[in-house]
């Protein structure tokens, strides 16, 4: 087996989802290389801008990553790609709102590598060409259903989640056939779409519909059938409030003195009490906005009830419990003076380093040495120069 | 013996003491792809014995909204996240219950759980006890807050983290608070972010020369805020958004959720290009004035467009206008339910609901691996394990134990087969 840091990936993503596995690949130590056209990649400048003039969506995914800037419309440069192909490990593919990859007719061998193609749909079935963006992908899978209240219309999720979602994905899948590599001898085709994945991520939803014939609704800010796992506003903000079992709920009410609450049959269970949740909010909703966000957080968290604050990104920065931790990191070297999530998880034998985006072709020139040995195909000036050669 | 499978991951043996959602979701991706899971629970971990059959048929999980011979075997959602695996009860908390787990870490190649912080060490189980037992050991640990920090031992779960990590900042009617997803959102994340990074130390453990193990911290707060990274950063450039966004896109217009005919149908559309825009605005018959609009304008007049729309598609049949707006190359959908997903004709042509039969809840379809692989494809080949079913075959199979050892152990409470009381 290869060690992480010798992996080569050859990255060719229009899209979150993608990019998102290459920024995992990048992240851990593989070395990635984004394949991009002459121009730059349109995400370069596609929402808010942060350091550089770059948007902040293109400078967070890319962290790390080389860029080979090549025009696959010509021959030498489709021939560089090909090459590059030949030498990768893994060779991840995406693209939305589109459906199908267009480099992906290029690529003739590439029996080592593993070939990830991320895609809204998936690349069959009768809906294969049709286009998604998150919006949409959150709709058709069944989320987009569930979120927002009752009776209003339905409501999107957080940003780009779908394509994380798949990016993860294709990460994971990328990784297990590495891991079945060395048995095979050779790599795979994996094929991932954002509607399978987001289709695999319901808690209850489909279980419910399989087995009870029941169609679950949207419940606004509560959840599921049980009471109060819901959102209250308090003096300066709101909490997050979860509930499993009476336990929890029990040892807060006490300490906020409404123990007796729970005696009341309509209120026994979390099931009694999601059926009067109007009701049991009309009593707990009150106390709850005469307190502050920290206030309620402490009483519960000091009786293990989960609570938590509702947080805003400025909350979530500014919080005690990441900065302790160390979780916001700058990128080494870059002008990025923002500061970035750090790793989603720590390895206590595995370093996780957050290096800037590339500049357009920066990175590329030890690539192109590489499989361009002669400089035959470079001189064809099909690439843009790396600005560090 | 561990088990053979086909897959990818064949040969690797995991113990997972994981409840609920995000811990059985990250093992069952990793089962799905061949892992031998083993799944190592105590006797009262399913709940009681008996359901109350009122709890039965609120929860809607259980088949036929029946709590059945054996409920603590028949729960759909757990069943839904179980399948591929293997269940041995032990009670970690007995020194007999610990001594057989710590045989079975020496024969592992993963143990992952999602406690607190503070359980395994007051187990006796920390991973320094774990390493000492088997240097190859990978050992992931998933708390909602991580090892370290202020809020270590807090409790949390999914439907609290989701909020907590900004997410639900960032949700919201344009005249409404912070909402949440319909879904306990960091569980799932959580799921996926741990089968990575069990199969990265795998990974690591192969190239590594003594063939060494490693520890994995996932705090299911951090991984969470990973995937609104750019939202993170805009707001240090920008500040926050001052209200949520409804149903709109940051740069693209219109985007939104329009009603069509029938009880609660409704279509997701977005308009990505002036060229979908036009495509729109003749399907839909609008005039020039609408057609002629640029991106900035289609912003300003946003709440105009969406009442046009609405007015086109009301009265319209949701499933035929998603056909006719994706053949004419606009990003549309349907506002699909559970039955929707659960039956749906693409989803159905890529059999991605394989039906899987179990001896006491009976045949379901249940959704697949989402993850298609040419050579080492997912495969589903046994159901859910009924509470300790593969007791024997693992205590007597693995460790070697007799079946005087399992009375023995079935007598002081360490195993069972069903709840108990």
């Amino acid at each position: 087996m290869k060690p992480f840091s010798e992996l080569v990936v050859v990255e060719v993503a229009g899209s979150v989802a993608g990019a998102y596995a290459g920024k995992l690949f990048s992240d851990l130590g593989a070395r990635v290389v984004k394949v991009e056209p002459p121009a730059g990649d349109p995400t370069r400048w596609t929402g808010p801008l942060g350091g550089g003039g770059v948007s902040t969506t293109f400078q967070y995914l890319n962290t790390g990553k080389s860029s080979l800037a090549v025009d696959l419309g010509t021959r030498s440069g489709e021939a560089i790609f090909q090459r590059l192909c030949a030498a990768a490990d893994v060779i991840i593919e995406s693209f939305s709102p589109g459906p199908a990859a267009p480099l992906a007719d290029h690529l003739t061998s590439h029996d080592q590598a593993t070939r990830v193609r991320i895609s809204p749909f998936g690349l069959t079935g009768p809906s294969a060409s049709w286009k998604s963006t998150p919006f949409t992908d959150f709709a058709v899978s069944g989320h987009m259903y569930l979120t927002g209240e009752p009776d209003r219309e339905p409501l999107q999720g957080a940003p780009m989640q779908t394509l994380y979602a798949a990016g993860t994905h294709g990460f994971i899948g990328a990784l297990a056939a590495l891991h079945a590599r060395s048995g095979l001898g050779h790599g795979q085709d994996i094929d991932v779409s954002h509607f399978e994945v987001m289709a695999s991520l319901h808690q209850w939803t489909s279980v419910r519909y399989t087995h009870g014939g029941i169609i679950q609704r949207r419940v606004g800010n509560r959840y599921g059938s049980l009471h109060p796992s819901t959102i209250y506003q308090c003096k300066d903000g709101y909490v997050a409030f979860g509930a499993v079992g009476n336990e929890p709920l029990e040892r807060f009410l006490a300490v906020v003195g409404m123990a007796e609450l729970l005696q009341e049959p309509r209120f026994a269970s979390g099931a009694e009490r999601f059926a009067n949740a109007d009701a049991f909010d009309a009593i707990l909703g009150p106390w709850m906005l005469g307190h502050t966000v920290s206030e309620v957080v402490e009483l519960g968290q000091a009786v293990r009830a989960p609570v938590a604050p509702v947080n805003t990104i400025a909350d979530l920065l500014g919080g005690a419990h990441l900065n302790e931790r160390g979780f916001w990191m700058v990128p080494e070297g870059g002008n990025e003076s923002a500061r970035y999530p750090g790793p989603p998880f720590r390895m206590s034998g595995h370093e996780w380093r957050l290096r800037p985006a590339p500049e357009v072709g920066q990175g590329s020139a030890p690539w192109v040495d590489e499989v361009d040995a002669g400089q035959h195909l470079r001189r064809a000036a099909i690439v843009r120069d790396d600005p560090d050669a | 013996m561990p088990e053979r499978t086909g897959g990818a991951l064949v040969g690797i043996t995991i113990l997972d003491l994981t409840r609920v959602w995000a811990g059985p979701l990250a093992t069952r991706i990793l089962g799905d792809l061949g892992a031998d899971v083993i799944k190592v629970e105590a006797i009262w971990s399913r709940g009681p014995k008996a359901v109350p059959e009122a709890d039965v048929r609120v929860s809607g999980r259980y088949p036929g909204n029946l709590a059945g011979e054996r409920p603590w075997n028949r729960e759909g959602m757990f069943n839904k996240l179980n399948r591929n695996k293997r269940s041995v009860t032990l009670q970690l908390d007995t020194a007999e219950g610990k001594e057989l787990f710590e045989r079975l870490v020496v024969q592992a190649d993963v143990v992952i759980e999602n406690y607190t912080p503070r359980v395994m060490p007051q187990l006796g189980l920390g991973y320094e006890r774990l390493r000492e037992l088997n240097p190859g050991i990978v050992y992931l640990s998933m708390p909602g807050y991580g090892w370290t920090g202020p809020s270590r031992d807090f409790a949390a779960l999914g439907t609290t983290l989701e909020p907590e990590a900004g997410l639900s900042s960032l949700m919201g009617y344009r005249d409404s608070g912070p909402y949440k997803s319909g879904v306990a959102w960091a569980d799932p994340v959580a799921a996926m972010h741990g089968a990575a990074a069990m199969l990265v130390a795998l990974i690591d453990r192969e190239a590594h020369p003594q063939r060494l193990g490693q520890a994995i911290e996932l705090a299911q707060l951090e991984g969470m805020i990973c995937f609104i990274g750019p939202q993170v950063m805009d707001a240090q450039y920008a500040g926050p958004a001052l209200a949520p966004p409804g149903n709109r896109h940051p740069h693209q217009a219109p985007q939104g959720c329009y009603p069509c005919a029938g009880d609660d149908r409704w279509i997701a559309i977005t308009v990505t290009n002036d060229e979908e825009w036009l495509a729109l605005c003749r399907l839909a018959g609008f005039d020039q004035a609408l057609s002629d609009l640029t991106l900035d304008a289609r912003f300003a007049l946003h709440d105009q467009i969406d009442a046009k729309i609405a007015g086109w598609t009301s009265g319209q049949v949701r499933d035929d206008l998603e056909r006719l707006l994706q053949q004419n190359g606009i990003a549309a959908c349907s506002v699909n339910n559970a039955r929707d997903v659960v039956e749906h004709e693409h989803l159905t042509s890529r059999q991605f609901f394989p039906v899987i039969e179990h001896p006491d809840a009976g045949r379901h379809h249940f959704p697949g691996l989402p993850i298609q692989m040419s050579a080492t494809p997912a495969a589903y080949r046994r159901p859910s394990p009924g509470l300790g079913e593969h007791n024997r075959e693992i205590l007597v199979g693995m460790l070697g134990l007799t079946d005087e050892d399992l009375a023995r152990l079935t007598e002081a409470k360490v195993i069972a087969e069903e709840p108990p009381g």
